[in-house]
């Protein structure tokens, strides 16, 4: 026990959110502080990174709740993504009705429920910390109660989300029976192909596939997304997306690892089919918000490629292209919120705000695949994985899916800079969002030019999951 | 080091302008760079001394994947990294067509050549990549932004064809690079080592095929040619200089950079299928040329026909062949982009290109006439013009090779001739055509570019050696390689 106690502090980041949670739910009561609360929430994203930074390297357990490099790195990519989307709300929300102290209490929990899910090494907690995350993000979802819009994409996520739980618990608890234990390793010792395994197997493949918007279950995508708060759209898009893939890889690399040759060719086909409906519906987008939504669809087949291919690199460049896909999403979900989400309303914008407009570039570029910026690497060593794997046909398809894309792509980026706009507004003013929109676009231009450490820090980070 | 001085020079030239909010500025900027980026090349031309390549920096970038920055210039890439930062001088001191966002303008201008000028030097085949994709984004704006009348076609379909070819050559590099892992167990995506590689023949021939694709549809060959009328043609004036001058070049290098360097013995044993191509497109290039009323799309077609002769010297494989190949290269950098200048400046004068609604300019515009006229020539290679060296040239090395074939293309020279003339006859001379309103004879600034073209192109038609030297040291040990 005393030994337990003495390994407290791999907790204390998810601690120091969750007290931060309730100090910015009580700074804003009566909607007077609102830039007050963003701030608090911003400090203790700040604060609980840079604790988190002193626990690089360590390896430890409170029980199940492990910490070690794999946890480390989703954590830091979940803090530092969340701690953008609050840079993102504290000029986004000036335009609620209501107090929004809740709002960031729900935000903070999300991310301290996304954290707890990658530490967590048995069904029950990883269960208890996705369903955390994901009850939060029900509610951030429908925040503008003003806006029936944001309703609908509440209603619809939860609706949803709820069906999606109830498949997992479904599965969750048949992998039990099967195995008698909830310890994702014990798991994939014990578990061997069966008629029930199946059964789990799909269960569980459509309650996550879910999650992450993988073809067929990606329906909800589109209308949560630009229905939901351009924040909040932001979150879903940065965190609650990379909170599924790490699921995925939990449950499938961890656990049922040793049933790999049951599900990979499934892996495989939703990657290809997530990856092409993805690319080819976000074509005829007229919203960029709806545009970005069957983007991150896309980009979700892009990282289940990583896990059909099933190895090291595979693993490692799933999680990168996690990075890699909130900088772009998070930069790009700012300007879209700063700016408006029709196509027709990015019309012209080098001319309101220099910055903003080639922050956007960079980041439909990058989300486009051009070298060298961040998305073209992790694109490029999922593909690769693909191929050490023989998944030939598969890195085939991502390649072809990535050339499509240009066009969506290009068409935000000739909005900008092409098409001229009777609209002056605002000339280059220096809002929340552009301050986001650097820090992404810093983020993508370094992880570009020099992708080295990330990759090998990443690489580090997944001996400890891959079996 | 004098490289990557030449590529800093032009990509400060290309980022300081859209830091200055007056126009004149950027203009003084971007010609500053310009003009110090050309000293920079020509200074390394006095240095190049012997043969190979030269010049060599190489630094890891990223070794995990094996790709480096790893840049040197031989007899093939000088010369064109010499057009590159001459044409970027041209180009910004002819400056922008209609004056609006121009410190854009320039910066875009400054960085296809900073893209360009790193396809020549790179090798590394992902580098390379690198800096063939950075060309691709600057020319969109520049069409897209600055362009005529169908620019939102134009700029479009010059990315999709240029992009679809991209991407099949980036696949060939990542084969070639895989291939090299398997076999080695090694990284890399240079140049020296991926030229080591041993490859079963068929495979060899898809991978030529899949590289020369990428090429021939920069270039271009005919039939992926049908970007080029549109884009050249909506392009800005600056902007078809640098896509007539050094981005077909880039194609023009590639081929004989990749799949010549990398699968000789496909090039040798297809040697007659792809001179047939470029026959092909000379004529074709020369005949759609004659048909065309736009005084651009007809000097547009008119390189296409032009870089026919690049493919056949490259299908020739001898050493003249290659030699007048890559002078062709040059000569065309320069006479293409006058022509274009010409037809920028008769726009901008008479305000219309269309050449039934001209005719008898010359007695306004004189010395626009004289430069036409010399551009005409240098257009249709008269002798004394650097393109007559180099397509007589490419001539002796294709009959050394193909014997009768060779004699197919002399009629192409008739024809060009004839839409040269003919265009001149109909829009230059003849009586002037009263309807017609013409705002004076060149600009200042106009002129100097002009000037600038005219010197080279008449130069090296008189004394070829100083540019022939240097590429004769790469042809002729190109040639003895294969």
């Amino acid at each position: 026990m005393a030994d337990t106690l003495s390994m407290l502090n791999i907790v204390i980041p998810e601690i120091i959110v969750v007290l931060f949670a309730f100090l910015a739910l009580f700074s804003d009561l009566k909607g007077k502080n609102r830039r007050l609360a963003g701030f608090i929430t911003l400090v203790g994203f700040i604060l609980a990174i840079l604790y988190l930074l002193t626990l690089k390297g360590v390896e430890g357990n409170l029980l199940t709740f492990v910490l070690d490099s794999y946890a480390w790195s989703f954590k830091m990519l979940f803090l530092f993504a969340s701690a953008i989307v609050a840079v993102i709300s504290i000029g986004y929300l000036e335009r609620a009705k209501s107090s929004v102290g809740e709002y960031y209490a729900l935000l903070m929990l999300a991310t301290a429920g996304a954290m707890f899910v990658v530490s967590a090494r048995d069904l029950i907690t990883l269960y208890v910390a996705f369903e955390t995350a994901s009850l939060s993000s029900y509610a951030l979802a429908a925040y503008f109660r003003w806006d029936r819009r944001s309703n609908e994409a509440g209603l619809k996520y939860l609706f949803y989300g709820a069906f999606s739980s109830a498949l997992i618990l479904y599965g969750l608890s048949l992998i039990y029976g099967l195995t008698g234990r909830v310890e994702l390793e014990a798991i994939s010792l014990a578990i061997s192909s069966s008629p029930v395994a199946y059964l789990a197997l799909a269960m569980l493949i459509a309650g996550f596939g879910y999650k992450v918007s993988a073809v067929p279950f990606h329906m909800w995508t589109p209308d949560v997304y630009q229905g939901a708060p351009t924040s909040v759209t932001a979150f879903l898009a940065a965190v609650s997306k990379a909170m599924g893939v790490a699921i995925f890889l939990q449950i499938f690399v961890l656990g049922l690892g040793s049933m790999i040759g049951d599900w990979r060719l499934i892996i495989a086909v939703i990657a290809a089919v997530t990856m092409t409906l993805g690319n080819v519906v976000a074509l005829v987008q007229t919203n960029v918000k709806r545009m970005l939504a069957y983007s991150s669809i896309a980009h979700a087949g892009y990282a289940l490629v990583g896990i059909a291919a099933f190895n090291p690199l595979g693993i490692a460049s799933a999680i990168f292209h996690m990075v890699t896909h909130a900088l772009m999403k998070a930069g790009s979900f700012a300007v879209v919120g700063d700016e408006g989400e029709s196509i027709h309303q990015l019309n012209g914008l080098w001319k309101r705000s220099r910055i903003a407009a080639f922050a956007m570039t960079v980041f439909m570029f990058s989300l486009a695949g051009f070298p060298p910026l961040a998305g073209f690497w992790s694109k490029y060593w999922l593909f690769w994985s693909a191929m050490e794997s023989g998944l030939w046909i598969l890195a085939l398809i991502g390649v072809l899916n990535s050339v499509i894309s240009v066009f969506y792509y290009a068409r935000v980026i000739r909005a900008i800079y092409v098409i001229e706009s009777p609209r002056t507004l605002k000339i280059s003013r220096m809002s929340s969002a552009v301050v986001a929109a650097v820090i992404c676009m810093t983020g993508i231009l370094i992880i570009g030019v020099y992708p080295q450490p990330v990759i090998a820090t990443l690489l580090e980070a997944i001996r400890a999951v891959y079996p | 080091m004098i490289l990557s001085v030449i590529l800093i020079l032009l990509l400060l030239g290309s980022i300081l302008p859209w830091l200055v909010r007056s126009a004149t500025i950027a203009r003084c900027v971007a010609i500053f760079f310009a003009f110090l980026s050309f000293a920079a090349s020509i200074y390394a031309y006095t240095m190049f001394e012997g043969s190979g390549f030269q010049f060599e920096e190489r630094y890891e970038w990223i070794p995990s994947l094996g790709i480096s920055y790893h840049l040197a210039v031989d007899g093939l890439s000088l010369p064109l990294v010499i057009l590159t930062t001459l044409l970027a001088l041209v180009a910004t001191i002819y400056g922008v067509d209609e004056p609006k966002r121009d410190n854009q303008f320039y910066g875009l201008i400054m960085l296809t050549c900073f893209g360009t000028a790193g396809v020549f030097m790179a090798l590394d085949l992902f580098l390379f990549f690198v800096f063939w994709e950075i060309v691709l984004i600057p020319m969109y704006f520049l069409i897209a932004i600055w362009g005529g009348p169908r620019k939102d076609y134009a700029s479009f379909k010059f990315i999709i064809y240029t992009h679809i070819g991209s991407v099949i050559m980036i696949l060939a590099f990542f084969a070639m690079h895989y291939l090299y892992y398997l076999q080695t167990g090694v990284r890399t995506f240079d140049l020296f080592e991926l030229a080591k590689l041993s490859i079963e023949p068929k495979l060899a021939v898809i991978l030529f095929i899949a590289l020369i694709f990428g090429f021939f549809i920069k270039m271009p060959i005919f039939p992926f040619h049908t970007w080029l009328p549109a884009a050249h043609v909506e392009a800005p004036t600056s902007g078809s200089v640098l896509l007539a001058g050094i981005l077909l070049k880039m194609g023009g290098y590639g081929l004989f950079r990749i799949p010549y360097t990398f699968f000789p013995e496909v090039a040798k044993a297809y040697a007659y299928p792809i001179a047939i191509i470029a026959i092909v497109t000379i004529f074709y290039g020369a005949l759609a040329a004659m048909a065309q009323e736009d005084y651009k799309s007809l000097i547009a077609l008119s390189s296409v026909s032009h870089m026919g002769y690049v493919l056949l010297g490259a299908a020739a494989l001898t050493p003249a062949a290659i030699t007048g190949a890559i002078f062709q290269m040059f000569a065309h950098g320069v006479a293409s982009p006058l022509l274009f200048i010409m037809a920028g400046t008769l726009h901008h004068k008479a305000g219309t290109r269309l050449i039934h609604r001209l005719g008898g300019v010359a007695h306004k515009m004189p010395i626009w006439a004289t430069f036409m006229v010399t551009a005409s020539m240098a257009g249709l290679a008269l002798p004394f013009t650097a393109s007559f060296v180099a397509e007589f040239t490419v001539l002796i090395g294709a009959l050394e090779a193909f014997n009768v074939l060779a004699l197919f293309v002399f009629p192409a020279a008739i024809v060009t001739a004839g839409y040269f003339l003919y265009a001149l006859r109909r829009a230059v001379f003849g009586p002037f055509n009263a309807d017609l309103h013409i705002y004076g004879d060149v600009d200042a600034h106009e002129f100097v570019a002009m000037f600038m073209l005219v010197v080279a192109i008449i130069y090296l038609g008189i004394y070829p050696i100083p540019l022939e030297g240097i590429i004769d040291t790469f042809s002729v040990a190109f040639a003895g390689g294969v």
